[in-house]
């Protein structure tokens, strides 16, 4: 039996390390296994014995991209141990902060990292030397998120103003106002760079996914909510654990994760969409009209459309939230230390993050448990490549690689968070 | 205008972190600067039109220690893809190259101090790297426009 074997030296435009092997019986992917070896970071057994107070700052460090994700998911479950509540203007705070951290991670990603897959260019600087006024823009969109996590957390990456309870420090109004001019210049940009996505050529693809996000009773979510799924989950995220497994798989050193008795599950920007459409602005509702995304879609590759309306969104509510704010009394919450055990996910870019800590009595970690959104989209991404046989196997063994990798980066996975660069082995199996 | 003195390095790899040692000292000294561990930054600088004095650790530089002045072209460009981890310093200036053009690109000015390639993580300068922190920083400063 003949094997075909492409090694492509160096899967770009994705956070971390990793390889991919797929195995190709004619139209049959039989084997698809995506090979996470960025080493573990140990950043579970890192928490244990730390004070409670230490894991957003300690955990943010888990990843550049989305170190808000990080230090919301980790405050709000210390907070749920502790008994204490975040509410009002510093509640609003922490949602613009996120909103800081989607627009830029997002744009990166939709610019940077995945158009030019659907372009057929080899990386961004090819889509510059072509598009320059949309790098140009998407830079200017990045910036505008950059403001506000710096604004609001003192630095544009691994903010430090952060805390559990609140912030060390909170902005005055005429702060928050200075980035108005761009919030709302990044906007406009931000309606043009979704329209100019939408003529990108989408890939027919769909599979019936469990679509796993967030749902708040009344705002888009980003800190709070249910846990949701397509297919009937409905929980408090108290009861995480009970309803998500995660488990070892011997080739990743991510763990991957599934829905007890159902399986792989996708989470992210479609999941969210595709659950809380309603919940939009609406002018980011208006845009997903405008460019035909609906919440009946099963497309993974048109995630970025979902991620472009979500930068809309977030922009949008960004300036809604700094013309609304009025400074709170106290920068933060006051905190008693108790023993206890603490839950939350909250929605980083790329799909529900969810910690967990175990407390003693003097504030120490006993236990953490973090479940990264690429984590527990690993075993959704294999499944996709192995419904892609058919599309697979009528290309070019050149053109298939580049198709997986193009699907891979649908999720815009981030490997180091999830335990860097994807070494993508492709097989092709002759039949006797 | 002064430029701005952008050290890049990471300060967790030992003699890499030169270049922000180098922004640090000119920091006392009263230059506006930034420190990063990626290049992205100096894109923002540059569309803001300003000039920009880059501090890197660079390797196969010569002896470690040795203090030298670039321009773009010297920098290798090897098949380095952006990714989310940022860009490289050749990669940025390729970008703001391509985005904001030549005369643009060319407001960079590259001061490169060589080191060894790390090989693990440490905090702290080796002392040859150490020594050459003041030469760096005297060349960095009467590039960036003095003070």
């Amino acid at each position: 039996m003949a094997t075909r074997t492409i090694e492509v030296a160096v899967l770009a435009r994705v956070e971390g390390e990793g390889a991919l092997t797929l195995v190709l019986d004619g139209e049959a992917v039989v084997d698809a296994q995506l090979r996470l070896f960025e080493p573990p970071r140990l950043f579970e057994a890192m928490m244990r014995g730390r004070a409670c107070t230490e894991a957003p700052d300690v955990t943010a460090r888990i990843c550049g991209i989305c170190p808000v994700a990080y230090e919301m998911s980790a405050c709000h479950a210390v907070e749920d141990a502790l008994g204490v509540t975040v509410g009002g203007a510093l509640r609003e705070l922490r949602r613009l902060l996120y909103c800081g951290e989607w627009i830029e991670s997002h744009v990166l990603h939709m610019v940077m990292l995945h158009a030019p897959d659907f372009l057929g260019f080899p990386d961004a600087m090819t889509l510059a030397k072509h598009h320059p006024e949309r790098v140009r823009g998407s830079l200017g969109i990045k910036k505008a998120g950059n403001a506000i996590v710096a604004t609001l957390g003192g630095r544009e990456i691994h903010p430090v103003n952060i805390k559990v309870g609140g912030f060390y420090r909170t902005p005055g109004r005429a702060e928050l106002s200075a980035l108005l001019p761009g919030l709302r210049a990044a906007r406009d940009e931000a309606e043009d760079m979704l329209d100019w996505l939408a003529t990108f050529p989408f890939p027919a693809f769909e599979r019936d996914y469990e679509l796993v996000s967030l749902r708040h009773g009344d705002e888009y979510p980003m800190n709070e909510g249910r846990l949701v799924s397509t297919k009937g989950l409905d929980i408090d995220v108290h009861e995480f654990g009970a309803h998500i497994h995660e488990h070892q798989v011997p080739y990743s050193t991510a763990l991957h994760a599934q829905i007890v008795g159902r399986g792989s599950y996708q989470s992210g920007p479609l999941a969210r969409f595709v659950q809380n459409a309603d919940r939009l602005s609406p002018r980011a509702m208006a845009a997903a009209a405008r460019v035909g995304l609906d919440p009946a879609c099963r497309n993974p590759f048109r995630m970025l459309l979902a991620r472009g309306v979500e930068t809309i969104y977030a922009l949008d509510e960004a300036i809604r939230l700094i013309e609304g704010y009025t400074p709170p009394a106290l920068a933060s919450v006051p905190l008693a230390i108790r023993a206890g055990t603490g839950q939350a996910v909250t929605c980083a870019p790329r799909g529900i993050l969810y910690h967990r800590y175990v407390i003693d009595e003097a504030g120490l970690v006993e236990d953490a448990q973090i479940a990264p959104p690429t984590s527990q989209n690993q075993r959704g991404i294999e499944e996709d490549l192995l419904a892609m046989g058919p599309m697979l196997a009528g290309l070019s063994l050149e053109a298939a690689t580049r198709r997986a990798e193009h699907a891979i980066r649908n999720y815009d996975p981030c490997i180091s968070c999830s335990t860097h660069f994807l070494t993508l082995r492709f097989e092709q199996l002759a039949r006797p | 205008m002064t430029a701005v003195v952008v050290g890049i390095g990471q300060l967790a790899a030992g003699d890499d972190g030169v270049g922000l040692v180098v922004a640090r000292a000119l920091a006392a000294r009263g230059f506006e600067t930034r420190e990063s561990a990626d290049a992205s930054v100096v894109l923002a600088l540059l569309e803001a039109e300003r000039r920009v004095v880059l501090v890197d650790a660079v390797v196969d530089g010569g002896a470690s220690g040795t203090v030298i002045r670039l321009v773009a072209g010297d920098l290798a460009s090897g098949p380095t893809p952006l990714s989310s981890h940022g860009l490289g310093v050749a990669e940025a200036l390729e970008l703001a190259r391509t985005l904001y053009g030549t005369p643009i690109a060319a407001r960079v000015e590259i001061v490169g101090v060589a080191i060894a390639r790390p090989t693990s993580t440490a905090i702290g300068l080796s002392p040859a790297v150490a020594a050459a922190v003041e030469p760096a920083a005297v060349l960095a400063a009467s590039l960036a426009g003095g003070r």
